[in-house]
């Protein structure tokens, strides 16, 4: 079965808050010392779920695909180290500041490009804008069926079984391929690279290809074809101090508690 | 015509919480906006859950009301949704961040022309455009971004927004949508249900954690009980796990798990660096310690100091209550 | 061999004697008395001798079967040195003068023997038996040779009295050993054949020569010459216990014996070949043939990015050394004894380590040298086989391993444990990405943020939050850069003593600076966890921005308050190029405080310490002295010490990557250290490493469980009580 994953490289989600800056009035997250990219977590448990179909199939290819600044080769590079065969890099300047929208057109182009796979595989969302919208989009544009936010995949044939999270437990879905899946954290730890792997993918050529090269103008992507717009970036101003929540009995302090969970929206 | 559509869901009691909150947002929001509020429901068994959008705040209802729409499958609600939207035509499409919205949102708004903002906290009119506020980067930051195209589709964060009172004197028009047998690609072929034990660690959206001032196994199982009330997981410290309190399988630090959920809740336990490590990325920490001076609460956005005995049975019903 | 027990005449076989340790001095001192009181008696007694080959005939097959014995020894070893040379060349002769001393000392000498009592005793024994009746046996045949007798009149019976002795002291030995296998013997190290074969072997041949000695007395000695027989005391009384028996029986007795005991002696040296009796050579080989680099040190896969294999998972990808050693070991126990993990009940054993490699060289090894030899495929036929790493090595028992080096101190005969371990977790972790969740978290916690701490709340310069300006900034023109280190900045309590060093060095005008927020980790946490390469590119990186920032230079010096940094800079950086020289936060403190720029003066709240022995500072680097120098000073201080200390002491459980990983087994590393510290009565512990630091708080707080707060062990880092004591109040306050 030959699957096709679309990665990101972002910033460590697991960067400290006390490490995590925002330009605000260049709307950007700036980068933190010392503190690398890394391909975005749930894609990565995409990869995953890509290779297990492979071995489950017993061929076909896993090839990745990643829109973005120079830094998303890392991402691939990341892909390929767990065992993914091919790279490919959207890489052009029109394509910056664009919205999930121009992203997912041009990924779509893309796999037009390389030939739809049996299935195409994204992480429920990238944990930067944490949107998780690309998927979807890319599903509708190649009209394909899609299941998202998945804890497990399983090959049944030539149909996919899959098992999607929702509110009140998990669904069992099956779907015809070609087919579109997101993954979501439940699915598991994605492996880690072994050596050999890490320098055959450093060694392995990665295709760049521009919006030319998809066919796309520069007028359709990045910035200049986005459908959303940002008017700002901010940090949340979260009190330092802590609020102990005073009270006569346990229970003042527990409703008082609750109160303050409210009003703060994190109930 | 509507200005705003607000794609509901229903279950057995009516009109989901969420619903109503969105109901409620949108009427605050067509009021600057102009034009009315208008609810689609696609499912089974409509009529009761119709009959309450009035009073929640719809001027006008469209029902799909068919066997097949028992659950929610892409394949099934996008074409009626589409037809909805395309009957209504509003300048905005508000749906709950729920299993359906997030799901539906980005596939309905790439076939409509337009894009889709997820998991709003915050909406405000400004001009044309509805300016939605969300977080991003795991919590760390927020951002503000509008959708350029129409119709603008925004998905809202249930407990985001207040629902009105309801006036039961409104009732709007209700419009049965043509349903159409779609062609499925794909279908449901089970349910299964989550047991809040069932809930892994690193997934929990609340994970309740105690410490070794429990001071026996015993208090777990209050944990668990509060946990049931909350769909949290439940977490400890190394040392009750050496204790063997609970099992090491829920050890959250740094040589246990890492969790990062929107609330933790810390119960008797005293901070220490190798447990922050483990939660320490949690949006919220709230800690329940009966030591002013512990290290827990430098990092808490709310804490309680007393005996965790006596505010633990407290607490418990006071979430019971504020979640009914 | 006892032959030469019943002997005649004198010989100063002492040799041995003089060089034993200053615990075998006593044991030996009632020999040396009888020695002087019979060497004076000897004088009245002339003429005495005894006839070699007494009543034995065709005692030439002896001759011939001699070569036969060398020829079956040496073709044992040679055969299972094939075994030896699957490894990888390796071996390295820097430094002799210290590798000849070590093969006298620690080898010939049997240094570290000697180092548990029972067992040194019991070994002393043994080996000076063995080694006298060897030159008794050597001289009688000499004697024999030349025309000369040398071997007559007083000479002779001071000669037979010491043979008589070590005859007996060999009996004394064996006899320990067999009652140590028997009363002691511990699961970790249950006797096999082997040892039964050698002792029982070797007990027998001494029992056998007596018996020979005391036939010959009574035949032809007792009733001649009874004088004579008093200076073999113990054939002597053997003599007597056959006074019943006719003379012409016993001759034929005597004959009987004598063959039984000679034929019997040859082949138990054969035994030097094909057991572990062969320690005898291969012991002070082993002792030369041991790394003279710190024992911190772990060496470096050059070219790494070439390599076919990454670390060791096959019996071949280890070197010669590694796999020689194997062989070296005789199932002592003593690194096992001396493990922090087997003390604590964790799935680790360094002895079955060895052991259990040895047996995995002695199967496959020899199949894959009959592979070779039949120009077969290395591997063929060995699919069936338990992959060494995984199946003969369990993964958790790689885990466990603090790097501590314990093991490497204790061992008799120098075995290297910890490289051998850390080989295999490069495998683990390089070649099949197997590890605990939690190594593998923090191994992409240094790739990622390049330090190991997950979850840390804090970025780099937290610590100095509130007081920048009073940290100088490293500019290139300062004597010293403090290298804070990841520990020293990400984890709260060791921001702490980062603090208190940066106060001491302030006041004690130190021109020191620090690289504000640009640090990264050396590598060292990786490359304990088996990630060589993470750890190169770590270190390349650190040594660029040292290079950079002009600290790479032979006149700059880097102060670290982590024995683990300090280790890595020390030793494992000068193959990165490293130039500069490094120092410990407590020698340099112990200087200041010398040289009277720190006065510490102040009565300090815990008085009565206890100083834990960080592994990396102590056993591996030999910095014992300069914090307890240190405490000393400190006014009112009384220092107690643990039972296990200095080279002897325990880890606190953090090493070898141990710090962010799940300990599996009965307890914890950290709290039967922590028990030990608390059973001095000390008030506070105090150590230089924060990882102990952490290791101890933790620990204290199960050990502890019931004490009041108040009443509880205090930790503190030696620069933290120092602190207490020299920094007058205008600065603590600043
Ligand atoms: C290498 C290493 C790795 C470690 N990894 C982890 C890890 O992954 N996870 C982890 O958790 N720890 C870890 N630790 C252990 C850590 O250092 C602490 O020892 C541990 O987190 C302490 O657990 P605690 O807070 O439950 O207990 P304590 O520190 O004993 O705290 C108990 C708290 O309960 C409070 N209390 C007591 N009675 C009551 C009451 N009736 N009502 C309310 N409050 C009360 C007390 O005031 C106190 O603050 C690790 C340690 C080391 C050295
Ligand atoms: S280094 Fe320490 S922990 Fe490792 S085997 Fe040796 S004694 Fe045990
Ligand atoms: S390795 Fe050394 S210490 Fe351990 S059992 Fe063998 S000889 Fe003894
Ligand atoms: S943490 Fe301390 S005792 Fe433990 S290995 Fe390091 S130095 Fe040894």
């Amino acid at each position: 079965m030959d699957v096709i994953v679309c990665v990101k490289q972002i910033p460590d989600p697991e960067t400290p808050a006390a490490a995590f800056k925002v330009d605000e009035a260049a709307m950007q997250v700036l980068p933190a010392q010392g503190i690398s990219p890394v391909i975005s977590p749930f894609d990565a448990q995409a990869v995953e779920a890509a290779l297990r179909i492979k071995d489950a199939s017993g061929d076909g290819t896993v090839n990745i695909i990643s829109l973005g600044p120079d830094s998303a080769r890392d991402a691939i590079k990341h892909s390929l180290a767990m065992g993914a065969d091919e790279g490919y890099h959207l890489k052009d300047d029109a394509f910056e500041g664009g919205d999930a929208w121009t992203i997912a057109l041009a990924l779509s182009k893309a796999i037009q490009h390389l030939g739809v796979p049996d299935v195409l595989i994204f992480g429920r969302q990238a944990a930067d804008w944490d949107q998780g919208t690309v998927g979807s989009i890319v599903a509708e544009l190649l009209d394909l069926p899609s299941a998202t936010v998945l804890r497990a995949v399983e090959l049944s044939g030539d149909s996919i079984t899959v098992s999607r999270v929702v509110a009140d437990g998990f669904e069992n879905i099956e779907l015809s391929t070609p087919c579109v899946l997101t993954i979501s954290n439940e699915f598991g730890d994605p492996r880690y690279p072994q050596l050999r792997q890490i320098m055959q993918a450093a060694r392995k050529q990665v295709t760049e290809l521009t919006a030319a090269d998809l066919g796309l103008d520069a007028s359709e992507v990045g910035s200049a074809g986005s459908r959303i717009q940002m008017h700002a970036l901010f940090q949340p101003t979260s009190d330092v101090e802590v609020e102990i929540i005073e009270g006569d009995s346990p229970e003042e302090k527990a409703a008082g508690l609750v109160n303050a969970l409210r009003e703060a929206k994190i109930l | 015509m509507a200005s705003i559509l607000v794609f509901g869901e229903s279950d057995d009691a009516g009109l989901t919480a969420p619903t109503l909150e969105m109901l409620g947002a949108a009427s605050r929001l067509s009021g600057d906006l102009g034009g009315g509020v208008a609810l689609a429901l696609i499912g089974t068994a409509l009529a009761d859950a119709a009959s309450a959008a009035g009073p929640a705040g719809a001027d006008t209802v469209y029902t799909a009301d068919s066997e097949s729409f028992a659950s929610y499958q892409t394949d099934s609600y996008l074409p009626v949704a589409q037809g909805i939207v395309e009957q209504d035509s509003p300048s905005v499409v508000l749906m709950s961040q729920s299993s359906m919205g997030r799901d539906l949102a980005p596939r309905l708004a790439t076939r409509l022309g337009t894009a889709a903002i997820m998991d709003s906290l915050g909406l405000e009119v400004d001009g044309d455009r509805v300016k939605a506020t969300r977080s991003c980067y795991g919590g760390n930051a927020r951002q503000v971004v509008t959708v350029q195209t129409d119709p603008q589709v925004i998905t809202v964060r249930p407990k985001s927004q207040d629902p009105l009172e309801a006036d039961d004197a409104r009732s709007p028009d209700v419009i049965a949508v043509d349903v159409a047998e779609p062609t499925l690609r794909a279908r449901t072929t089970g349910k299964e249900q989550a047991e809040s034990e069932g809930i892994r660690l690193e997934d929990a959206e609340i994970v309740v954690s105690g410490g070794r001032g429990l001071g026996g196994p015993e208090a777990f199982a209050d944990l668990e009980s509060l946990a049931g009330v909350l769909t949290a997981a439940v977490g400890s410290s190394r040392a009750a796990c050496d204790l063997g309190w609970y099992p090491p399988s829920q050890q959250v630090g740094l040589t246990g798990t890492v969790v990062s959920p929107t609330l933790y809740v810390a119960i008797a336990i005293s901070g220490a660096s190798q447990h922050m490590a483990g939660c320490g990325g949690s949006k919220n920490i709230v800690a329940i310690n009966k030591d002013p001076d512990a290290p827990i609460f430098s990092f808490s956005r709310f804490g309680i100091v007393d005996d965790y005995k006596k505010v633990l049975p407290a607490l418990e019903a006071a979430f019971a209550e504020a979640l009914d | 061999m006892t032959e030469s027990a019943e002997s005649k005449r004198k010989t100063s076989a002492t040799s041995t004697g003089k060089r034993v340790s200053a615990l075998a001095i006593p044991a030996w001192l009632p020999l040396g008395g009888i020695l002087l009181v019979s060497g004076a008696e000897t004088v009245r007694v002339t003429g005495a001798h005894r006839e070699l080959f007494f009543n034995i005939d065709h005692f030439w097959v002896l001759y011939m079967l001699l070569p036969f014995v060398i020829g079956i020894i040496v073709y044992g070893l040679v055969r299972r040195s094939r075994v030896w040379r699957l490894g990888k060349p390796s071996f390295n002769f820097d430094n002799m003068p210290q590798r000849l001393a070590r093969v006298l000392k620690g080898g010939a000498g049997t240094e570290r023997v000697l180092s548990d009592p029972y067992s040194g005793v019991m070994h002393l024994c043994i080996m000076t038996s063995m080694i006298v009746l060897f030159l008794v046996t050597a001289l009688l045949a000499i004697d024999d040779y030349i025309p000369v007798d040398i071997l007559v009149g007083p000479r002779y019976l001071g000669y037979s009295l010491v043979a008589d002795i070590f005859g007996l002291v060999g009996i004394v030995g064996v006899a320990m050993a067999i009652a140590h296998r028997w009363v002691r013997p511990r699961t970790a190290w249950l006797p096999t054949w082997e040892d039964w074969l050698i002792l029982g072997g070797l007990g027998m041949l001494l029992v056998t020569g007596f018996i020979v000695e005391g036939l010959r007395i009574h035949t032809s000695e007792i009733d001649v010459h009874p004088e004579w027989s008093y200076w073999s005391p113990v054939g002597y009384v053997v003599a007597l216990m056959f006074s019943g028996v006719r003379i012409s029986a016993a001759l034929d007795i005597h004959t009987t014996f004598w063959w039984i005991h000679m034929v019997g002696a040859l082949s138990w040296i054969t035994l030097l070949g094909y057991s572990k009796l062969n320690h005898l050579v291969l012991a002070p080989a082993n002792a030369f043939l041991k790394r003279t680099s710190a024992p911190g040190k772990l060496d470096m896969i050059e070219n790494i990015e070439e390599q076919e294999h990454f670390g060791v998972s096959q019996l071949e990808h280890f070197t010669m050394k590694q796999i020689f050693e194997l062989d070296v070991c005789v199932r002592c126990g003593r690194c096992t004894d001396n493990c922090p993990a087997d003390i604590a009940g964790q799935p680790l054993s360094p002895m079955h380590i060895i052991q259990d490699l040895k047996s995995y060289a002695t199967s496959v090894g020899e199949q894959k040298v009959a592979n070779l030899v039949q120009g077969n495929d290395l591997n063929f036929g060995l699919d069936d086989e338990a992959p060494m790493v995984g199946g003969v090595v369990r993964d958790e028992s790689l885990w466990a391993c603090r790097t501590c080096g314990a093991c490497v101190e204790a061992c008799p005969v120098f075995i290297e444990h910890v490289p051998t371990i850390v080989d295999m977790r490069r495998s683990l972790v390089m070649e099949e990405a197997r590890m605990p969740d939690t190594v593998q978290g923090t191994l992409e916690t240094l790739e990622r943020q390049g330090h190991p701490w997950r979850g840390t709340p804090y970025t780099r310069e937290s610590w100095m939050e509130g007081f920048e300006d009073q940290v100088p900034e490293w500019t290139g023109e300062q004597d010293y850069l403090y290298f804070v280190g990841c520990t020293g900045a990400f984890v709260d309590r060791a921001q702490e003593i980062t603090r208190s060093v940066v106060s001491l060095l302030r006041e004690a005008d130190v021109s020191f600076g620090v690289i504000k927020g640009m640090e990264s980790c050396n590598g060292d946490p990786a490359r304990r966890l088996g990630h060589e390469y993470l750890y190169q590119i770590l270190a390349e990186g650190l040594i660029e921005l040292f290079n950079e920032t002009g600290v790479n230079d032979e006149q700059k010096t880097v102060i670290t308050h982590c024995p683990h940094c300090f280790n890595t800079f020390l030793n494992e950086y000068p193959d990165m190029g490293a130039k500069f020289q490094v120092i410990h936060h407590t020698q340099l403190l112990e200087q200041l405080v010398d040289e009277g720029r720190l006065v510490p003066s102040a009565d300090v709240p815990e008085q009565t310490i206890t100083y834990h022995d960080s592994c990396y500072l102590g056993r591996h680097n030999d910095i014992f002295e300069a914090p307890r120098r240190i405490l000393e000073q400190v006014p009112n201080v009384t220092l107690i010490e643990m039972p296990r200390n200095r080279e002897q002491g325990l880890c606190c459980g953090a090493g070898g990557g141990n710090m962010w990983m799940e300990e599996q087994g009965k307890s914890r590393v950290n709290e039967v250290r922590v028990e030990e510290a608390v059973a001095t009565g000390a008030e506070a512990a105090c150590t230089a490493c924060p990882f102990c630091i952490q290791m101890f708080d933790s620990g204290i707080g199960t050990v502890q469980l019931d004490v009041e707060d108040e009443d509880k062990l205090k930790v503190l880092d030696v620069a933290e009580l120092l602190q207490a004591a020299a920094v007058s109040e205008r600065q603590a306050d600043a």
